[in-house]
């Protein structure tokens, strides 16, 4: 149908027949018309069934429109042929395909597709596969994606006569099953794709079942860190740019569940006064609030990660919040789900009686798969937004700091988090140190402390900060960057300032020939390293007593409540976090000695 | 916000709501949370509120606070720096309106 729109302007006399016939004419009354040398006869002949060849779009399109019509229908009748797969077929196309998908970007190149398809018993010729993949991707993308591949699979076999299936089945019985359907993780990558799990959420779970499988020893021992000592003060800080407002979003991560509380709904329905206020009900008059500071901060946009278990309630108790919502964002994406692992032999957990049961959300290092996965990144970079100021929904002291947001914009920094210094109440989480053999600063916590160190740990004069779960991210890339989220999905989750590292692609060269420096940009933060040893750049630590001006919208204040409240981010949650610009620029702050 | 004993801090006085609604220390508390520990009898919400029927016992000279055994707060309690509160007996005691500084209560 292509060809038919883009040959001519002019309508070709086979085009004006098939038209005709398409209006209603029959061949035998068409013939009876004959010579159609007489464009006005042939017009005549349209308008009185209601059409005109004098526009020529039209009459290209009413044909594209039939022929798509009739490839339709026959797929349908191909299809129609398909022999349905078994489970066990299906399991092994999936894992062929997940497994082939080297780069877990959802879709295959042709040199995946050329794998895979010799996988399943095809021996195409080196020409034979260019064909066989434009067969295969029907929408012309230049990437077939699993449906797509499933459907040419199967069209392939339902070609196939009766000696060949017979022979291949032979073949399939005498060769030995494929790695990656042996493998521990198969089990998991097939449970996560019969739920619908995305390819992000599955290349996150991977990562952290590969760290948990591996025996690897991820204690962080006194010996290899040093405390971090000074850190600048974010009271320091002056520049404030209210434009910045524009580019940004406000995250609360709101997945979790209260039951260690003894509740079955989201934690942030707790209420906290005689009034019935919850923590929900705190965060949106917060965000009103700023919203109503100028006309810069009214458009603050506002998000929330929600988990299978918290979105119904969440949003129904939301839903008289009618302003929270951002124009042109949702309010809401979902965190992935993640399968639970038997502790004994590290198979998936299964729980025929309630099959829910068998699934949890992984917690809040699931931030970038989910944002990734649920395409909110793309939505979020295709409208602009630049920077996101991510908090836990029970800090009700976590709002939007114009000043850190300046200060984190100006900064190389793709990534920062906020500390505050240590009490007695935050003895046992974690805390910031720093690594003696790289000078990095990372965050240890408890899980990752062994007993001989529990006391150098739990010494909150020694290391004097802990997390509040307070960050900053920024995206890096020119918006639209093509294949954006692919370099992020291979292997471990990475940041969301790295999640849109350019590839060396075509269009990536063309955005950076139009003035959207892509790679220079993203060298400029991946050469940057702290300015000196021991002295990260950047610095960012705000009060935690109740002190703020209520006229200045985020003003540092309380940065954390609740005892405990700033202590949430758990080994997994750092694990998958990226190790290097997290650590290399985390920006932190000497919090004021009191 | 972890526990129960947690959230009986945040429902205190120890804690302010500013213009803006963030819950934040009151200055006085110089930033340091009270740390309150509750038996596990009040380790559900429920439980914890049953302990506190008329709202939240005053925390805020109160640096730490231990509840240990079956009880309920009367109003107006006030604790202040360092207190624990024990029943020893399986039968549901009251602690009742006072002001209770640096000490042990045996009910």
């Amino acid at each position: 149908m292509r060809t038919l729109t883009q040959k001519s302007r002019m309508s070709s006399v086979a085009e004006i027949r098939e038209y005709l016939l398409l209006l209603g004419w029959s061949e035998k009354q068409l013939q009876s018309q004959r010579p159609w040398n007489d464009f006005e006869k042939l017009e005549k002949l349209a308008n009185e069934k209601g059409g005109t060849l004098r526009d020529t779009a039209a009459v290209h399109a009413a044909l594209a429109a039939e022929l798509a019509k009739a490839a339709a229908a026959a797929r349908q009748e191909r299809e129609a042929k398909f022999r349905p797969l078994s489970e066990k077929e299906e399991r092994r196309m999936r894992l062929a395909f997940d497994h082939f998908d080297e780069d877990a970007s959802g879709e295959l190149d042709r040199a995946e597709f050329r794998r895979a398809m010799m996988d399943c018993g095809m021996m195409p010729l080196g020409f034979e596969v260019e064909s066989l993949f434009r067969e295969a991707d029907e929408d012309g993308s230049g990437l077939v994606d699993y449906d797509e591949y499933k459907r040419f699979v199967q069209l392939y076999k339902s070609k196939q006569d009766c000696c060949t299936v017979v022979s291949e089945k032979i073949m399939d019985v005498l060769s030995p099953e494929p790695e990656y359907m042996k493998t521990a993780f198969a089990a998991f990558r097939w449970k996560m794709r019969q739920r619908g799990c995305n390819t992000a959420a599955i290349s996150a779970f991977k990562y952290n079942y590969e760290k948990l499988v591996s025996r690897a020893n991820l204690m962080v021992p006194e010996a290899d860190i040093a405390p971090v000592a000074e850190l600048r003060h974010a009271d320091a800080l002056s520049a404030e740019d209210p434009a910045l407002l524009r580019l940004t979003v406000v995250l609360k991560l709101n997945g979790g569940l209260g039951t260690g509380m003894g509740l079955e709904t989201a934690k942030s329905l707790l209420a906290l006064n005689e009034r019935g206020d919850t923590f929900l009900d705190f965060i949106a008059r917060q965000v009103m609030a700023v919203r109503s500071h100028s006309s810069e901060h009214s458009s603050l946009a506002f998000m929330l990660m929600n988990s299978f278990a918290t979105s119904e309630d969440t949003m129904k108790h939301l839903s008289k919040y009618s302003d929270l919502a951002t124009r042109g964002l949702p309010l809401e994406f979902l965190q992935n789900s993640a399968p639970k692992v038997l502790a004994s032999d590290l198979s998936p957990a299964s729980w025929p009686d309630d099959e829910a049961k068998e699934w949890c959300p992984p917690g809040h290092g699931d931030l970038y798969p989910a944002l990734v996965g649920s395409g909110t990144l793309e939505k979020l970079r295709a409208q602009g937004y630049r920077y996101m100021f991510v908090s836990n929904s029970d800090n009700l002291g976590a709002t939007l700091d114009l000043k850190l947001l300046t200060w984190f914009a100006r900064s190389a920094a793709p990534f920062a988090i906020e500390v505050c210094e240590r009490t007695e109440a935050d003895k046992k989480g974690g805390h910031l140190a720093k690594s003696v053999a790289t000078g990095e600063l990372l965050l240890r916590e408890s899980a990752q402390c062994a007993a001989e160190d529990e006391a150098a740990f739990q010494d909150v004069t020694q290391h004097k900060f802990f997390n509040t779960n307070n960050l900053c991210a920024k995206s890096c890339l020119p918006r639209s960057h093509p294949r954006i989220l692919r370099p992020a999905l291979s292997g471990a989750p990475r940041g969301f300032a790295q999640v849109g590292r350019p590839r060396r692609s075509a269009r990536g060269s063309a955005a950076a020939r139009r003035g959207c420096p892509a790679s220079a940009r993203h060298e400029e933060w991946q050469d940057r390293r702290p300015a000196r040893q021991g002295e990260p750049e950047g610095a960012a630590a705000r009060d935690r007593d109740g002190r703020c001006d209520p006229m200045l919208p985020g003003r540092a204040g309380a940065r954390r409540q609740a005892s405990g409240d700033a202590r949430r981010t758990t080994p997994a949650w750092f694990d998958s976090l990226p190790p290097v610009p997290c650590r290399r620029s985390a920006s932190l702050a000497r919090a004021s000695r009191r | 916000m972890k526990t129960t004993g947690d959230l009986l801090a945040l429902m205190s006085d120890a804690y302010e709501v500013t213009r803006d609604f963030r819950m934040v220390l009151k200055p006085s508390r110089n930033g340091v949370p009270p740390v309150v520990k509750l038996d596990d009898l009040y380790k559900f919400v429920d439980n914890m509120k049953a302990l506190i029927p008329d709202g939240a016992p005053s925390l805020i000279q109160c640096a730490r606070l231990e509840v240990k055994g079956a009880m309920v707060f009367q109003e107006g309690v006030v604790f202040v720096g360092d207190v624990k509160v024990v029943n020893k007996s399986s039968s549901l005691k009251t602690l009742g309106k006072g002001t209770y500084v640096d000490d042990t209560i045996e009910l």
